[in-house]
């Protein structure tokens, strides 16, 4: 098991090796001479061959690529040249808000998504199975910015329970935080939590119908030991992995969705720098949310290894 | 070739032309039989009918600024009332709904095309060249569907062009994927193996056997990446990364309609409506599609 981590861990660098190669010709890619573009339109010759002379384009790509990742590692993500702050301290104020929403709607999606999916996928066509059905449709088929519009207009527009816009800190104010964080954490988390419960029921209805669980039937089982050891076991494998890959899914709604609240946070950030042409911020959050997003596939399929022996020994 | 291996092998196309023929046959079948299923068809050529027809159906230009007033709500006149500047929402909507339609499908049939290909082929090689590309396809997934999208418009410029790169690049991943993991669950079963053992070739197994076998859950995939494409589009739009304004757009339409919910809560409701249903019905027939073709469901 020790042996299959570690091979996890090593197959994992490649990829952010690959990965943060992609993150840095995104810049070198973008059409243009990449110091005149951040420059901007004002900028001068100067600020072009400052520009030229921070970033090192005047080096090969390789010495350019090993010295950002040098200046990554110690913490130097450059300046933001529109707004002319550190791009650092930029995403030290735009990370906890993202991780605080992001949480909440993790927490939301686990804990309606997979029980839900289970009961469905135990009795097909039952009471459960229909509720089931139901709510994966009309959350899977309203997206989390359009439930939060919605949301905002009955809740925050109409009813004034909720503020209509902006965060609070957890750690300053935890009533008000949560106050803040509710409508988002639910537009984001239920989309998530739809597809987990689709992916549960259906693996789970799947698994129920093999042989294997018609022979522990067989056996006399109790039907609670059936479901739980040896339904449930085998059709979590893939469940986790959806689990996993659907980090990503939750960063994308987190994204949209505190666009919707006006929340700050990481997606505001990269959306704001994009349209602002702030290369270097839009860099700098991408790196971040892609080895995020390592690190959770990473967990699935280590995860993979303890649920499977069979995997582990591949 | 002696003539047991041959009559085997002639055994094996036949078994492998049956389950094809029934399995196709009984899919469109149990879609169609599937009320779920009927809705969902219904509902989308309702809709594609709507976009492809919308120069014909829509009685307003969507950017002309020629109705009575503004935030008019839904009458006759303007099915889906007016917004700020006295434009019909009903032409903005269904003009809208053919860009992002168009957008999507292109992209995902493009992608899908890709992506299986390189999930099946790595998944049956196996080995030094599986390991590659299955790290490259996750190094592919690390950028989610948007965070890519924002990443190639980051390189391309905004736009509709780059949404549909971008939502190509991403479906790629997710059928490798999907197409892999297909692969390794049935290139170890006993018809793989028996083929095998008649010295099949690859390209033949790979195809002719496992493809048919793996096809249901790809088709679900692709009714769900469809859903997926017409979301991204529509969020990037909603996010003003995708418009040319006045051309309307669903995503563009929300995004501006949420400064007005106090005003006008038909602006954000009825757009928002159509791309709900629109999702609605991909998602309906990707279910349906999963039940039609999965045996062990069918059973029950």
């Amino acid at each position: 098991m020790l042996a299959y981590v570690f091979a996890r861990f090593l197959q994992a660098i490649p990829v952010l090796v690959l990965a943060s190669i992609a993150v840095f010709l995104m810049l070198r890619l973008v059409p243009g001479d990449p110091a005149e573009l951040l420059a901007g339109q004002d900028g001068t010759d100067e600020d072009v061959a400052r520009i030229r002379e921070q970033l090192g384009l005047n080096d090969s790509l390789p010495e350019q690529y090993v010295s950002w990742l040098g200046d990554i590692f110690q913490g130097d993500l450059g300046v933001s040249f529109a707004r002319g702050l550190p791009v650092s301290r930029m995403l030290r104020t735009a990370i906890p808000p993202t991780v605080e929403l992001a949480v909440a709607a993790y927490l939301v999606a686990v804990v309606v998504g997979i029980p839900l999916g289970i009961l469905g996928g135990i009795r097909p066509r039952s009471g459960w199975d229909w509720t089931l059905s139901g709510f994966t449709l009309v959350a899977i088929g309203i997206p989390g910015f359009l439930l939060g519009i919605i949301m905002l207009w009955v809740f925050s527009v109409r009813l004034d329970w909720f503020p209509v816009f902006g965060a609070v800190s957890i750690v300053d104010d935890p009533v008000e935080s949560l106050r803040h964080l509710a409508l988002p954490a639910v537009a984001t988390g239920v989309g998530v939590a739809a597809v987990l419960a689709r992916y549960t029921r259906t693996t789970i209805a799947e698994v129920m119908g093999n042989d294997y669980v018609r022979t522990a039937r067989a056996k006399g089982l109790a039907e609670s030991r059936v479901v739980v050891r040896h339904a449930l076991r085998n059709s979590m494998i893939p469940v986790v992995t959806v689990m996993a890959l659907q980090v990503g899914g939750l960063l994308v709604g987190a994204v949209i969705v505190e666009q919707v609240f006006t929340r700050p946070g990481l997606g505001r950030l990269v959306v704001n720098a994009i349209q602002a042409r702030d290369y270097l911020v839009v860099q700098s959050t991408l790196i971040i949310l892609v080895t995020v997003f390592i690190g959770a596939n990473l967990a699935a399929d280590i995860a993979y290894g303890f649920l499977d022996p069979r995997v582990r020994g591949r | 070739m002696s003539a047991v291996t041959l009559d085997a092998e002639v055994q094996l196309a036949w078994w492998g032309r049956k389950t094809r023929e029934s399995l196709l046959f009984s899919t469109i079948n149990g879609i169609i039989r599937n009320p779920q299923g009927m809705v969902a068809i219904l509902g989308l050529v309702l809709l594609v009918v709507g976009a492809v027809g919308a120069p014909v159906i829509a009685q307003h230009d969507p950017i002309a600024q020629d109705a009575a007033g503004r935030f008019l709500s839904p009458s006759t006149e303007n099915w889906f009332g007016t917004d700020e500047l006295r434009r019909d929402l009903f032409s903005r909507t269904l003009f809208g709904l053919r860009a992002s339609l168009a957008v999507s499908l292109i992209s995902v049939a493009v992608g899908t095309t890709i992506g299986v290909t390189i999930g099946f082929l790595a998944g049956f090689i196996g080995g030094i060249l599986e390991a590659a590309a299955m790290r490259l396809v996750d190094a592919l997934l690390a950028f989610p569907g948007l965070i890519a999208a924002l990443a190639i418009l980051n390189i391309l410029g905004p736009g509709v062009r780059s949404i549909g790169i971008a939502i190509a690049f991403f479906t790629i991943p997710a059928f490798a994927r999907l197409a892999r993991a297909q692969m390794l669950a049935e290139k170890n079963k006993d018809y793989v193996l028996a083929s095998q053992a008649l010295g099949a070739r690859p390209v033949r197994i790979i195809f002719r056997h496992i493809a048919i076998n793996a096809f249901p859950p790809l088709l679900t995939q692709m009714a769900l990446l469809m859903a997926v494409a017409v979301l991204i589009t529509a969020a990037l739009s909603f996010l003003g990364l995708g418009d040319n304004p006045p051309a309307p757009s669903l995503g563009g339409l929300l995004n501006v309609s949420r400064q007005y919910l106090r005003e006008a809560w038909w602006y954000a409701v009825c757009p928002g409506a159509v791309f709900a249903l629109l999702l609605f019905c991909l998602n309906l027939l990707s279910d349906a599609i999963n039940e039609a073709s999965s045996p062990y469901q069918r059973r029950r």
